[in-house]
């Protein structure tokens, strides 16, 4: 200690072994927490689930003007309690459906997200939803779902102030698999005269 | 040999010892003893070759792009840190603070620095063999730094040089 | 700067010059040697945009993992579209993969909408083995934001880096 820089330099480099000790403690106690909280068990009762497949002419929804898409969307009731994800380090809960079905081949597996929650506090971590509409209208590489079944599942994401990323899934109790319905009403899209 | 004109900081010990260190040489070298560089030489080999791998692998990377330079850069970050861990292993076990190695006829002088930073102590430790590397003696002595720096953090050369030279076995000084 | 090495013998000031050069080498190859452990050319990202909000801020530090031939749907990747100037930090809504290849489609979790406006050109999904830089797996809030300020301040970083340099060979051991 005999000179301005060294002292500056002490305290800094003090500074950041006590942040980053800081950072250490807040993440195992939190990791410690959730692995004791059983979080990769938390059941989730979906009552029902619902496709509707419609056709879309639009690159936004994966078709284009001479050839359509199937398009699937859910309406989905289930409920579950999630606040056993939320402890000190939780800085958001992402909360996702998906399903998952298989392609053309059998080296091909699909998987997409039908709905998505982002949950920052531990108040709203109690879900119940009736008639739940997905967000997203959903299409896959090809035009269409070929009446194939999916496996639905409710999975989660923390995202903590500081640490690693954590993934899981619930356990689902009721729906398990949904099956792609046909296209409603399957009308032909009028061609139009003007381009 | 005297050049140092700036003034040490009275209050770092590390600083007075480099200054220390810096005028070693040249009394061991009026004492008559042939530099050898060996140690110091062997050092800057290993460093300077690792800095200019990593050139290298910077240059190639960038050149290449991430996926074609990976075997490459794998290679090269291997190798630089074999060099890194071999630097750190001659300056820890071999060259250990070396701050002067010559020889005298059949006499190897080797002498070495240290202190603690919370002491105003420059210590030495001179190692003296024969040809055959058999130790002719070891000895470690500890000099107080105000016998030989004035209040302003000047080195008084002649009073150092005195100092060291009493630290020389008195028969290996009529030689 | 001759005045910087004075008193000190040629070897000394090799010495000197390498004891910098080993400490601006050695950050660069640690950062080579995660690259390469992580197969990440990029292993550690900043972020520069709020689209993942809250999650990440700009500013926050990510620490990215490569080494899965797979990503999987709510993964946070970075990927990296040729011809476009920033990496972009967003989750995976979908993936569709074969034995050869894995097609995904992300969005920004705080964007109403998915990706396809950002991605090239007529291109609907991004490729995993050519566009994902990497998965997001360990965060650090807020470190980032003295990279955010020093790229957006050129002078302020060269100033310091030359200081840093100047402070480095003036300081022995």
């Amino acid at each position: 200690m005999f000179s301005a820089t060294q002292r500056l330099q002490n305290v800094f480099g003090h500074f950041t072994s006590v942040f980053l000790m800081l950072a250490a403690a807040i993440m195992l106690l939190s990791y410690t927490h959730w692995w004791l909280e059983d979080i990769w068990e938390l059941p989730m009762s979906v009552r029902s689930v619902e496709p509707k497949i419609l056709m879309k002419y639009s690159r936004r929804f994966g078709g284009s003007n001479n050839q359509g898409k199937e398009n699937c969307k859910l309406k989905v009731d289930f409920d579950g309690d999630l606040t056993p994800l939320f402890n000190w380090n939780t800085k958001q809960l992402f909360v996702y459906l998906t399903a998952e079905y298989d392609g053309d081949r059998p080296d091909i597996s699909n998987k997409v997200i039908f709905w998505d929650q982002i949950i920052t506090d531990k108040k709203d971590a109690v879900l119940d939803y009736h008639n739940l509409a997905s967000l997203y209208s959903v299409y896959d590489t090809t035009n269409s779902f070929n009446q194939r079944n999916a496996t639905i599942r409710l999975e989660w994401n923390i995202q903590p102030y500081v640490g690693w990323l954590i993934y899981g899934e619930t356990v689902i109790d009721g729906i398990k698999t949904i099956n792609f319905p046909a296209v409603e009403g399957a009308k032909k899209r009028k061609t139009r005269s003007k381009k | 040999m005297s050049k140092q004109q700036t003034s040490a900081n009275l209050y770092s010990q590390n600083d007075l010892k480099n200054v220390c260190d810096d005028h070693i040489s040249s009394i061991f070298g009026s004492e008559g003893y042939t530099q050898t560089h060996t140690l110091v030489d062997t050092r800057l080999a290993l460093g300077y070759t690792s800095i200019v791998i990593s050139a290298i692998v910077a240059y190639y990377d960038y050149k290449v792009g991430f996926k074609n330079a990976l075997v490459f850069t794998t290679t090269g970050v291997i190798i630089y840190f074999v060099l890194n861990a071999a630097l750190t292993y001659w300056l820890l076990n071999v060259e250990k603070n070396c701050v002067f190695q010559g020889t005298k006829g059949d006499t190897r002088i080797t002498v070495r620095s240290g202190g603690k930073n919370t002491e105003p102590i420059y210590e030495l430790e001179i190692v003296l063999e024969d040809k055959l590397g058999k130790n002719i003696s070891h000895e470690k002595f500890k000099l107080s730094f105000e016998q030989f720096f004035d209040l302003n953090g000047f080195i008084v050369f002649n009073k150092f040089s005195k100092s060291v030279k009493e630290c020389l076995p008195k028969d290996k000084k009529k030689m | 700067m001759v005045s910087l090495f004075n008193g000190m013998s040629p070897r000394g000031v090799l010495a000197q010059v390498m004891t910098v050069g080993l400490m601006v080498t050695s950050a660069f190859m640690f950062w080579k040697g995660l690259a390469v452990v992580t197969n990440s050319p990029s292993p550690i990202v900043v972020v520069l945009s709020g689209s993942m909000e809250p999650a990440f801020q700009r500013g926050d530090l990510l620490f990215l993992w490569n080494r899965s031939p797979r990503v999987n749907v709510g993964d946070i990747v970075v990927y990296d579209i040729k011809d476009k100037a920033i990496p972009i930090v967003h989750r995976v809504m979908r993936s569709h993969a074969s034995d050869r290849k894995q097609l995904l489609l992300t969005k920004g979790d705080n964007n109403p909408v998915d990706d396809l406006d950002l991605y090239g050109y007529k291109q609907n999904y991004l490729d995993r083995e050519e566009e994902i830089i990497g998965t997001v797996r360990g965060y650090l809030p807020k470190i980032g934001y003295v990279t955010i300020f020093l790229s957006e301040n050129a002078y302020v970083k060269k100033i310091l880096l030359a200081g840093l340099v100047v402070v480095s060979l003036l300081q022995r051991e």
